[in-house]
């Protein structure tokens, strides 16, 4: 069979950093949907492709158009032209609280949007009370076990679980609250528990995550200086996926909401 | 009970695809509950307290998919998981039996499908505004199923639609008849000379199987989108879809139904209609509009009145409204309902499937049992203690399927109201057609059933929005609705005022039926 050659248009600058300016894929897909297909790359770790901008994950590569067969045959993907993005979520220079005020009025200016039953079940809630509650002592074992709560919780491929671990991960990055990830016990316990305990594809967005690596929508979010471009950002996120997006902005949400209240 | 297990290893799905599988499941002969899960500890967890969790599901991993059925029978269980794996293999088959490939993209379904003119768009979030964009550039009519769509993008995608002389039905548009094919949740009702268009899916769903049992048919129905009359969109799609109605030689009369729309929309599209000549009907359904003709119009309130009075104007009669088709019946039942009526019980529930019968039944309701005196989720203007719940309302529909498809909520609704001593009417919608659940009424009448064992003298009162001819049948519907016990109206608007009758005051029933209560 003879390889396919497919145009890549955007890529993470972390995970191009794994190639050079070509990439070959096997034929066999991780997993395949409609708008997306995973596959295992050549070293090993999990590359997304999907269509055109914005990367919908730390991992994932953005091709121009979807209109390609892209499940079956051997793909080759041409990364020379390709846009390089920076999805690291770097703290803010101001510690005064300005960025979460910024991001609480963009997310507040937001709809909000239904949230995934998984989040709302009593093992739901229990896990996001004791997530508010370890953000609001600063409590990294409180985190890591809350965190054991949510992980692999709820419906479909990345459970909203995760998906509001990262959202949470997100704006603990952006405000600066290196705490929960910045010790390598914890931090390398939570790797280790989602490596176990949720979907592969999912537990790479958490491995990203704690690394500070996000999907391009939720990076603008965190990063944006202005509340429009944060609201922007936020409607984008909103719309991904079933409810993933959605969870993901709860996440978010209620972490600035507990640190909000630690701040007093 | 029996509880078995379906264990596929390395198996994905997104959660949209498990939920529906799930609910579907549940809907299984004998099946009690159902999941399907990927074998996260944490999701194994969750089964656990819901007993379901069995050594087969205990054996998966987090990549794993879980699928688990509890029923009365082991046949029935098993019955269940060989539904799950064809339900399954039918999502991962893509290549049909003629050897064509199902398209996966807008681009390869139009190159497969050539001289295709409509585009029916159902994806979730953004890709829905995106979708519909490029389908409009291809020259594409689009029936925008999607909801969640910004105003914004309502607009920008409108201005596209007028700009190329194409059709955007929707954003949330559930139902459509398109020479004479049905989209999305619709009945089965003839070919006709009566065209409508409709903001309002449940709404277009009640005028047409009311004009299909009156021996009318549909030529054309445009949904348009519940904001399409609202000033910043401005009727954009209504007024395209008067004009295509306008130049359509098969429609004779033209039908509207939606809300009261912004003032200066509502004299634009009155004017439109007024130019085009043809007789029209309008059921905008608001607190201020009341019935009367001007010409080419009719005005009506209800969704009956519209089907009736373009019936009427078909055959060259005056359009009278009323209040029952059958006085002398609803007499009777009104009178022996009152007797057995519980101390103290006086109160309406409406528990609606249909979002704009609900708010139809609340229109009806409010004059007559008081201003104040309804509440609900629907801007009622009081706070009972009569209450109309629209349960496919956003805020009952969070991880759950619309009670259209599921009726789990409603049944959890009907079992509370019962257990409310001042509940006098359980007033309820069943609605069919294609894309509704197999059995609608059946799903709830078992909950109405025990609600009336459990309470003497409470009365169930309900419509069925339906044709002979959908895949439910109507007159099995009716009639498993009339076992259970319920009093069965021929449409909404009558089942909301026998609704009233029952627990309104003398005068209601006198205004209603005449003679004393």
């Amino acid at each position: 069979m003879i390889a396919a050659k497919v145009r890549v248009q955007a890529v993470g600058a972390h995970l191009a950093g794994r190639f050079g300016t070509a990439a070959s894929l096997p034929g066999q897909p991780h997993s395949v949907f409609e708008h997306a297909i995973n596959f295992i790359g050549p070293d090993g770790m999990l590359l997304a492709l999907h269509g055109p901008e914005p990367l919908a994950a730390p991992f994932a590569m953005a091709l121009p158009t979807w209109d390609q067969d892209l499940s079956a045959g051997d793909l080759i993907l041409d990364l020379e032209g390709a846009r390089r993005v920076d999805l690291a979520i770097r703290p803010a220079a101001e510690r005064d609280g300005t960025a979460g005020d910024l991001l609480d009025e963009a997310l507040a200016r937001s709809a909000s949007a239904p949230l995934a039953p998984g989040l709302d079940t009593a093992a739901g809630r229990a896990a996001r009370s004791a997530m508010s509650l370890a953000i609001r002592r600063r409590d990294a074992a409180g985190f890591l076990e809350a965190a054991r709560g949510l992980v692999g919780l709820g419906e479909g491929l990345t459970p909203a679980g995760d998906d509001y671990l990262v959202g949470a991960l997100a704006a603990l990055h952006r405000l600066g609250e290196g705490w929960p990830t910045g010790e390598a016990p914890l931090r390398d316990a939570l790797i280790a528990h989602a490596c176990r305990a949720t979907p592969m594809v999912s537990a790479a967005f958490l491995c990203y995550a704690v690394a500070g690596q996000f999907s391009e929508p939720l990076r603008d979010l965190a990063m944006a200086d202005t509340v429009a471009a944060g609201r922007a950002a936020a409607t984008t996120l909103a719309r991904m996926g079933a409810t993933s997006g959605a969870d993901t902005l709860a996440g978010v949400r209620e972490t600035l909401a507990a640190l909000a209240t630690a701040r007093g | 009970m029996t509880t078995r297990t379906t264990l596929k290893r390395s198996f994905y799905q997104d959660s949209v695809a498990l939920m529906g599988l799930a609910r579907e499941l549940r809907t299984g002969a004998g099946v009690g509950e159902a999941a399907a899960l990927m074998g996260t500890p944490a999701n194994l967890a969750l089964m656990a307290d819901a007993g379901l969790l069995t050594d087969e599901a205990r054996a998966a991993g987090p990549n794993d998919l879980v699928i688990v059925v509890r029923a009365d029978s082991a046949a029935e269980a098993e019955a269940a998981l060989a539904r799950a794996e064809s339900l399954l293999t039918a999502r991962r088959v893509r290549v049909e039996a003629s050897g064509r490939r199902c398209p996966r993209t807008l681009d390869s379904a139009v190159r497969q499908l050539q001289g295709a003119n409509v585009a029916l768009i159902s994806v979730p979030g953004a890709f829905a505004a995106a979708e519909a964009r490029k389908a409009l550039r291809r020259g594409l009519h689009v029936m925008l199923f999607s909801d969640n769509v910004t105003l914004e993008d309502e607009t920008a995608l409108k201005r596209l639609a007028v700009e190329r002389g194409l059709l955007l039905m929707g954003p949330d548009c559930g139902t459509a008849y398109l020479g004479g094919v049905p989209l999305g949740f619709a009945n089965a009702v003839p070919r006709g000379r009566i065209g409508l268009v409709a903001a309002s899916g449940t709404g277009l769903q009640q005028v047409v199987t009311l004009l299909a049992a009156a021996g009318e048919g549909v030529s054309q129905a445009i949904g348009v989108g519940g904001r399409d009359m609202s000033g910043p969109v401005g009727a954009a799609m209504t007024l395209a879809a008067l004009d295509a109605l306008g130049a359509d030689p098969a429609t004779e009369l033209i039908v509207v139904v939606g809300k009261p729309p912004a003032p200066a929309v509502r004299a634009t599209v009155e004017a439109r209609l007024r130019a085009l000549g043809k007789p029209a009907v309008v059921a905008m359904l608001g607190r201020e509009i009341a019935t009367g003709s001007v010409g080419p119009l009719t005005t009506v309130v209800t969704l009956e009145d519209a089907a009736a009075a373009a019936v009427a104007r078909r055959a060259g009669r005056a359009f009278e409204p009323h209040a029952f088709s059958n006085v002398a019946t609803a007499r009777h039942r009104v009178k022996e309902y009152r007797a057995t009526r519980g101390p103290g019980a006086a109160a309406v529930r409406g528990l609606y499937a249909g979002g704009t019968l609900a708010y139809e039944a609340l229109l009806i309701l409010e004059p007559l049992l008081g201003a104040g005196a309804v509440g609900g989720n629907l801007g009622g203007h009081g706070g009972g203690p009569h209450r109309v719940l629209d349960l496919g309302a956003d805020e009952y529909t969070v991880g759950r399927a619309h009670p259209m498809l599921d009726a789990a909520l409603r049944v959890e609704e009907i079992e509370r109201a019962a257990k409310e001593p001042d509940t006098a009417v359980l007033l309820v919608d069943v609605v069919l057609g294609h894309g509704a659940a197999p059995d609608p009424a059946g799903d709830i009448a078992p909950a109405l059933e025990a609600a009336r064992r459990g309470r003497r003298g409470l009365a169930v009162v309900a419509s069925v929005i339906g044709t002979a001819a959908d895949p439910q049948g109507l007159a099995a519907q009716r009639a498993r609705l009339e076992a259970a016990g319920a009093w069965v109206l021929p449409s909404n608007a009558q089942a909301a005022r026998a609704a009233a009758c029952i627990a309104g005051e003398a005068p209601v029933v006198e205004m209603l039926l005449g003679g004393r209560a």
